[in-house]
């Protein structure tokens, strides 16, 4: 990120992303700020490309805000009916079972449902969510399939 | 960093970072070739990126930087804890556009996602003049060690340190066959710990399969130890004699060592 256009540029992919998840514009924006606070407070360690590394802050932070805005009702209400008439956070029933979670378990590892969201959503490998996590990859590979097998049965659960 | 771009793609698409990556000129040779190739040919990829292009949010990047730049003109007079984070995020603005990140000096500054540490009065390993202190992560929050509930593989933690006198400080894994790296104070040893605070030793990290012989130092030096020029073997670290002034705190294997301190 060398110009301010490239910061601006890079400021409008996070806000993106944060709006993708939390579906509002005005959490999303605060999210996005966030993030870059997180950045310039000197995170990014060179480990992975700068968009990949920006993508999972961006997400850590949109799922830190939803485990405390679903504690608001309308809100609440209002993400679940967005991500429904989205077709959930993607298009597979996995991702509506994660929706589900994100809104429904406080008991869920948040680096579990963190690297879910990174896998399931943004579609990235477990090789790239280990640079940015910091986690092996192989523990990345254990936690995702932890995470798919707590979601389903709480999916059976919710049947 | 590898840019094989086509062995690193999970599901014979690029990543929503990848395509972002694309767009934004962070690959190039091969790599750019391949993924303007695929997107090209993929009418799936082709979508996302004309979606992402044709993203007009409603100014969002301009507020969000007039924000921080807020915060960079209260930086004298911080109004609350947030235009205090703004102030600090501003300052390094000039930073990021200029140089890189990670010029801001705070106790707090390394934890990232991870929680707010407290200080703990469990287990510390003291050697002066240096305390390591050890947090689990566990859903969110970070929570002292104790002798009660012991560490185990898969456990991720969180170290920090406190230091009798400035100095810098590095917290290496050190096993029978390699020495690793684990955290250290902020960036790459560069930052000269302060003391009388808690610093977090960046990053987290997890406890994976531990070996019998295996263990934690705890190095400190009054002066700069220059990375790369430290222990890169087991047999190195031992025999290795920091810098006049600098000390060591170790810890045993974790199995071995729940609740003793040496």
């Amino acid at each position: 990120m060398g110009t301010a256009e490239d910061y601006r540029l890079h400021v409008r992919m996070v806000y993106r992303v944060c709006l993708g998840i939390l579906r509002d514009s005005a959490e999303a924006e605060d999210a996005a700020q966030d993030t870059f606070v997180r950045y310039l407070k000197g995170g990014f360690q060179g480990k992975s490309r700068l968009s990949t590394y920006l993508y999972s802050i961006a997400t850590r932070v949109c799922l830190d805000r939803l485990r405390r805005l679903r504690r608001d009702d309308t809100f609440r209400e209002r993400w679940q009916r967005l991500q429904e008439d989205s077709g959930g956070a993607g298009s597979s029933a996995e991702k509506l079972v994660l929706a589900a979670q994100l809104l429904g378990d406080d008991k869920m590892d948040p680096d579990d449902v963190h690297m879910a969201v990174c896998y399931h959503v943004h579609g990235m490998t477990e090789a790239e969510i280990a640079k940015v996590t910091g986690f092996k990859r192989r523990t990345v590979g254990y936690r995702l399939a932890r995470f798919k097998e707590r979601a389903r049965a709480r999916a059976g659960e919710e049947r | 960093m590898s840019d094989s771009m086509d062995k690193s793609w999970g599901n014979g698409h690029p990543s929503a970072p990848q395509l972002d990556g694309f767009l934004l000129g962070e690959f190039e040779g091969a790599a750019r070739e391949s993924l303007a190739h695929h997107i090209s040919s993929c009418p799936q990829c082709a979508r996302k990126i004309e979606a992402a292009q044709s993203f007009r949010a409603d100014g969002p990047e301009e507020r969000i930087l007039a924000t921080l730049q807020q915060g960079l003109e209260r930086k004298e007079r911080p109004q609350h804890r947030k235009y205090g984070l703004l102030a600090l995020a501003a300052a390094a603005i000039v930073a990021v556009l200029l140089v890189a990140p990670r010029l801001i000096e705070s106790p707090r500054n390394a934890y990232n996602s991870a929680p707010t540490l407290e200080r703990s009065s469990e287990i510390r390993l003291k050697g002066p003049p240096i305390t390591l202190l050890l947090y689990r992560l566990v859903a969110g929050d970070a929570v002292p060690v104790t002798s009660s509930v012991p560490l185990k593989p898969g456990d991720r933690l969180q170290a920090a340190t406190v230091v009798a006198s400035a100095g810098y400080v590095a917290l290496y894994d050190v096993m029978p066959a390699e020495v690793v790296l684990l955290a250290s104070a902020s960036d790459g040893l560069a930052l000269n710990v302060r003391p009388g605070q808690e610093w977090p030793l960046e990053p987290a990290f997890e406890l994976d399969v531990l070996e019998a012989g295996e263990h934690f130092v705890l190095l400190f030096c009054p002066t700069s130890f220059a990375p790369g020029s430290g222990p890169i073997s087991p047999a190195g670290f031992a025999n290795w004699e920091p810098a006049d002034g600098c000390s060591r705190v170790t810890r045993a294997a974790v199995p071995q060592a729940e609740g003793t301190v040496q």
